[in-house]
């Protein structure tokens, strides 16, 4: 006999349902094996101890109700369970409601606290200007000779109607050699040098 | 009489160092280049003379304004030549089989430094144009400018117009 049979033996043994057979093997084995002799011995303690306690007075009534108390008790259970997520869902909500708060606070702010100016006011870009009309021009060289015909021709009617066409030569001017670079009056020179071979 | 003589000479130094400026970088220019530099040219110095005359600048400002705005002329178009060949790099970068992100981050570094570069110059014409004008020409010079370029862009409308003129008779 397996000492894994024993335990489930003798409690049937106590509950006086193990057959008069398995009594009698049950008795042999116990003779032999000194752990389940001793584990029988504090089974039969603790059963002896048991019957000592007093037995609570409960009415027939109690234990058909009891099944039902037992089920409802559980079922309560099991919706405290399912509750739990809505919960946290309610919590998700408060916190997306607490985001919106803040994100309305900020912008009401920014929408009613008086504009700073940017530091430093950009008011005209000569670049941005002279960027667009090259974007106008594109690539298309035609259109290009053309405007600039019309740029030379405006440049022609300016200084006409400003009385500055006769002006003095200034070339002659020791004020323009002050700006030229060493490159600059090289070509300069290899131009006048042009001139004069033509 | 005088101070017509010396606007004309300062004029001159505009016409002739911007033509000798041009004409010693044009060996290194594409032709469309070329072309948009001389445009660009006639611009500025168009619009010079018509600010002189609609700011009603006196001798002294023209002396101390033309020779500035010709110095920061120069010095845009050098950053505007720098910007193309960053471009054109930029291009080629992008175009090969594997694109080095590392190559094309730099160029696109260089090309943003030298837009805050022209911006900066852009700005210090115009403290510039701030410290020799009066209020009222300070006004007058933020309507002239923008008149100025309206009409400019009209101007491309009339080219483009007389082109197209131009191109029915060819046929």
């Amino acid at each position: 006999m397996k000492c894994e049979h024993i335990e489930k033996w003798l409690s049937d043994r106590l509950d006086k349902t193990l057959s008069e057979e398995r009594i009698k093997a049950l008795d042999a084995h116990l003779e032999k094996c000194v752990s389940c002799r001793a584990y029988a011995e504090s089974i039969e303690k603790i059963d002896k101890e048991a019957e000592r306690l007093a037995k609570p007075d409960v009415s027939p009534v109690f234990w058909e109700r009891f099944a039902d108390r037992l089920k409802a008790n559980l079922e309560s259970i099991q919706q405290q369970k399912k509750e739990r997520k809505p919960r946290a869902l309610k919590w998700s909500w408060a916190w997306s409601g607490a985001a919106l708060l803040v994100v309305v606070a900020v912008s009401l702010t920014l929408l009613f606290s008086p504009k700073k100016l940017p530091q430093e006011i950009y008011v005209f870009s000569l670049e941005n200007s002279l960027a667009r009309i090259s974007q106008e021009l594109g690539e298309d060289s035609e259109l290009e000779e053309m405007f600039n015909s019309i740029l030379v021709e405006s440049i022609d009617e300016s200084l006409e109607d400003s009385g500055w066409r006769e002006r003095p030569d200034f070339l002659e001017n020791f004020l323009i050699w002050e700006d030229l670079t060493e490159e600059e009056m090289k070509f300069i020179e290899s131009e006048v040098r042009k001139d004069i071979q033509s | 009489m005088k101070a017509k003589s010396i606007l004309a000479l300062l004029l001159g130094i505009v016409f002739f160092s911007s033509i000798v400026f041009t004409a010693v970088q044009e060996a290194e220019a594409q032709p469309q280049e070329k072309m948009r530099r001389v445009t660009r040219e006639n611009i500025v110095t168009l619009m010079l003379i018509r600010m002189t005359r609609f700011l009603e600048l006196s001798e002294d400002q023209t002396a101390k304004i033309y020779p500035f705005f010709t110095r920061i002329e120069k010095e845009k178009l050098a950053v505007n030549r720098q910007i193309g060949k960053e471009m054109r790099e930029l291009r080629m970068a992008l175009s090969a089989e594997d694109p080095d992100e590392g190559v094309l981050k730099s160029k696109m570094q260089a090309i943003k430094e030298l837009r805050e570069d022209l911006k900066s110059k852009d700005r210090e014409l115009e403290s510039h144009l701030e410290e020799n004008l009066t209020v009222i020409q300070q006004a007058k010079y933020l309507i002239f400018v923008t008149v100025f370029f309206k009409e400019l862009r009209d101007q491309v409308d009339r080219a483009r117009r007389m082109r197209e003129s131009v191109a029915p008779k060819k046929k």
